[in-house]
């Protein structure tokens, strides 16, 4: 039985909580790689290299996520991959800016989860 | 589970790594070789000091992509049959076809779970015990000198050497299966039957019977080469075909290939005094909302309708 925590993380197995640490440091990398590339996105010099790239980035935190015990963190860099991927199909040259705002409410929400999981989890 | 097997884990997440590793020791598994790049993996792969049971290979990667790997890797002659099993998180239709269409044996999606780690290894574990068999069944087709201690019954699904269009049954089943843990469903399975496999199987050694079967896995092959398929021989001198529901199959062009390209092997049966090659195709079964229970149903029933004569005129739909 999973049993949720004020964090979102569900209890996990006890092999899986001696490698969380390790998640974390990883995972708060990758926070800042994001907000590095969602400023590059909203900047719009080349913002379907910057959707790529973010794409990548969550691809690896939506791989992990939900095996450590976070799967909020995880569905939610899903969804976030999902956008990007969308966006780095598009034939045009600009991204469209509905999916754009699409995207970067979606990064917000990830942001959220991703301080939830990091300042939150002991 | 066998604590023996040595695996290659290549992804370039290193968190994944660390929990690959964890969920394996856990499970009784030795810790897998963890390579960071396709390129990584590939060296491992070719160096003939490292031996590996069987591989599990992200898609998505920097560089060389899993799919690209996963061909480089059935290129080389040492691993053309090492069970590959894709753990991945992409789940689109075109990332599951293309997987198997290279060669995966499996394709597992991420996040994973223990649970079904250990089912999916466990099988792993299986195929390769399963392709140690057909090597030797290999080796005793080019030696000749050993036949008799390769025993099998007609109903098994062996894997053809010598037939690189075929994928093996078990691949097959893993293909369909993936399909509907991820609810893609415009997939048709059809069903194909040598005509008097049964006496064949009974009047030839085992070796000259795979030979046939070959034979004939080579024509159907060669017929369904205009659309996306995975053909495998599934036993009992049958094989099963997964095809795109959205390309439909003319049957009577179909049959009408199909006998051509059996012609061409007419004049070697008679000079070895056997019956020409005769193939009937059955109903094309349609994947409906089915449970992943109702995959062998699926394939089930596109093999009962080849036993029937007038197959093609029914369609079922499975599930």
């Amino acid at each position: 039985m999973l049993v949720g925590t004020s964090t979102g993380q569900t209890m996990t197995e006890s092999w899986a909580q001696a490698i969380i640490p390790q998640f974390l440091d990883l995972t708060a990398s990758r926070q800042i790689e994001i907000e590095i590339e969602r400023g590059n996105l909203e900047a719009g010099t080349d913002p379907k290299h910057a959707a790529r790239e973010i794409g990548k980035i969550v691809h690896k935190i939506a791989g992990t996520a939900a095996s450590l015990g976070f799967p909020g963190l995880g569905a939610q860099a899903q969804t976030v991959e999902s956008l990007c991927h969308q966006a780095a199909a598009s034939p045009a040259r600009d991204l469209d800016p509905a999916l754009k705002r699409h995207l970067l409410r979606a990064l917000d929400d990830l942001n959220q989860e991703l301080d939830r999981v990091l300042v939150t989890t002991v | 589970m066998s604590a023996s097997m040595r695996y290659l884990a290549v992804d370039d997440d290193p968190a994944f790594h660390f929990v690959l590793t964890k969920m394996m020791t856990h499970l009784g598994y030795q810790p897998p070789v963890c390579a960071i790049s396709a390129v990584e993996a590939l060296n491992y792969l070719s160096d003939p000091k490292q031996h590996f049971d069987a591989i599990l290979l992200e898609i998505q990667m920097p560089g060389m992509d899993g799919i690209e790997a996963c061909q480089h890797i059935r290129a080389m002659a040492h691993h053309k049959d090492t069970p590959i099993m894709m753990v991945t998180t992409m789940n689109g239709r075109e990332f599951v076809d293309q997987a198997f269409a290279v060669g995966a044996t499996d394709y597992l999606t991420k996040p994973i779970n223990r649970i079904e780690l250990q089912a999916r290894l466990g099988m792993l574990d299986r195929l390769v015990k399963e392709h140690a068999h057909a090597r030797s069944l290999q080796f005793a087709m080019e030696s000749m000198d050993d036949i008799q201690s390769f025993g099998f019954a007609f109903e098994d699904p062996m894997t053809l050497p010598k037939c690189g269009s075929l994928i093996d049954y078990l691949a097959l089943e893993n293909h369909l299966l993936t399909l509907s843990r991820l609810k893609l469903h415009a997939h048709t399975a059809l069903a194909f039957q040598v005509v008097g496999g049964a006496a064949l199987f009974r009047r030839l050694n085992r070796v000259e019977f795979l030979d046939c079967m070959e034979d004939v896995g080579s024509a159907i092959a060669a017929c369904l080469k205009r659309q996306n398929f995975l053909l495998a021989y599934a036993g009992s001198a049958e094989f099963v075909s997964i095809l795109n529901r959205t390309h439909p199959i003319d049957m009577l062009e179909l049959e009408q290939e199909l006998s051509s390209e059996l012609m061409v092997f007419d004049a070697v049966y008679e000079s070895l005094g056997l019956p020409m090659l005769e193939v009937r195709i059955g109903a094309t079964v349609n994947s409906g909302l089915f449970s992943t229970s109702a995959v062998k149903t699926m394939l089930g029933r596109a093999r009962a309708s080849v036993r029937g004569q007038s197959g093609f005129h029914m369609q079922y739909m499975a599930g």
